[in-house]
């Protein structure tokens, strides 16, 4: 960072609130605040892993059962998208660090089409889930042994999908806003907090996917 | 500064993959499931540190990602505690035929 730089970020700019003395207080001041919210979301998503950690113990077999029936290769695929994801934006914070607005707005572009991606499995994995009969009720496909436990694990399964793919989908249009901010010009090399801070809930929501995916598709199964 | 940041983004993308490999693998065909869960985590940790940034964060963020993975296992730990410790259990006695001692299905 050259002397020049570090003299402007030290100073207000023209988005800095009156409330800071300067550019750089306030980047800090939004990054601990995201922190703080990203803790509170980690807690969030507790109650899920507590949940799943919870009825494990209790029902192992139903659980090993139910994890045998789940679409492992769709959630693996998924898996890679979202951690490459999570790659290609933190380059594009890289990029407008050092003033790069273009490709700041590509990789912000590439970011949203592998989230997209995501969604598009995630609904086809819904798909193929609900056709085979894995929806507890009364046409509930498992029978028999364990079918009480792999219930509780569908419930689970619908319940964390679900609320990750609406935190996914609140990012995609966060990263989509940046995106638009690149284009226009409205973030620059000195006041870019927003492009972080949405790093910070994108990667975040890969994060909870990295917890659920053995969650999900690994533990319990036999080999 | 740019290309010594994506350099260490690449080598951490690749460090997933193979991590996410090494579960994958290991879960599906190798009769690793239990272990993985503990894999998914330290691949969570990684994201945090370098990909969110948290190694070269301000001392209160890095303050608030410990107290939240903190407050997280004090939930989990003290819950599990509870339910693996205590006799006669719960769920044994609101389930006529289910017992902790030999668990349900």
């Amino acid at each position: 960072m050259s002397a020049a730089t570090r003299h402007r970020e030290d100073l207000p700019g023209p988005e800095t609130e009156f409330q800071y003395p300067s550019e750089r207080e306030q980047h800090d001041t939004s990054m601990t605040g995201m922190w703080l919210f990203l803790a509170t979301e980690t807690l969030f998503f507790g109650g899920l892993f507590l949940i799943w950690l919870y009825y494990r113990y209790l029902f192992p077999a139903g659980f090993a059962l139910a994890t045998e029936h789940t679409e492992f290769a769709i959630g693996t695929v998924n898996s890679v998208l979202l951690i490459t994801s999570s790659v290609t934006y933190a380059c594009g914070v890289a990029a407008i660090r050092v003033g790069d607005r273009k490709l700041l707005f590509r990789l912000a572009v590439a970011t949203i089409a592998l989230g997209v991606v995501f969604m598009l499995l995630k609904g086809v994995e819904w798909y193929l889930d609900i056709d085979a009969g894995m929806v507890p009720g009364p046409g509930f496909a498992l029978r028999g042994p364990g079918s009480q436990g792999a219930a509780l694990f569908w419930i689970f399964y619908y319940l964390a999908t679900l609320l990750h793919a609406i935190h996914l989908l609140i990012g995609l249009g966060l990263v989509t806003w940046i995106a638009l901010r690149a284009r226009n010009g409205t973030v620059t090399r000195e006041s870019h907090a927003s492009v972080e801070i949405v790093g910070l809930y994108w990667s975040f929501v890969d994060m909870v996917w990295l917890v659920l995916y053995p969650m999900i598709y690994l533990a319990g199964r036999a080999g | 500064m740019i290309l010594t940041r994506t350099r260490d983004y690449l080598l951490t993308w690749a460090g997933l993959i193979i991590l996410l490999a090494v579960e994958a693998v290991g879960g599906r065909w190798l009769g690793w499931g239990n272990v993985t869960p503990f894999i998914g985590i330290v691949m969570a940790a990684g994201v945090g540190m370098v990909l969110m940034h948290l190694r070269h964060g301000t001392g209160e963020a890095k303050i608030f990602a410990f107290t939240g993975a903190l407050w997280l296992v004090i939930m989990l730990s003290l819950t599990m505690m509870d339910i693996v410790t205590r006799s006669p259990d719960p769920v044994s006695q609101a389930t006529p035929g289910f017992s902790l001692a030999n668990r349900g299905g």
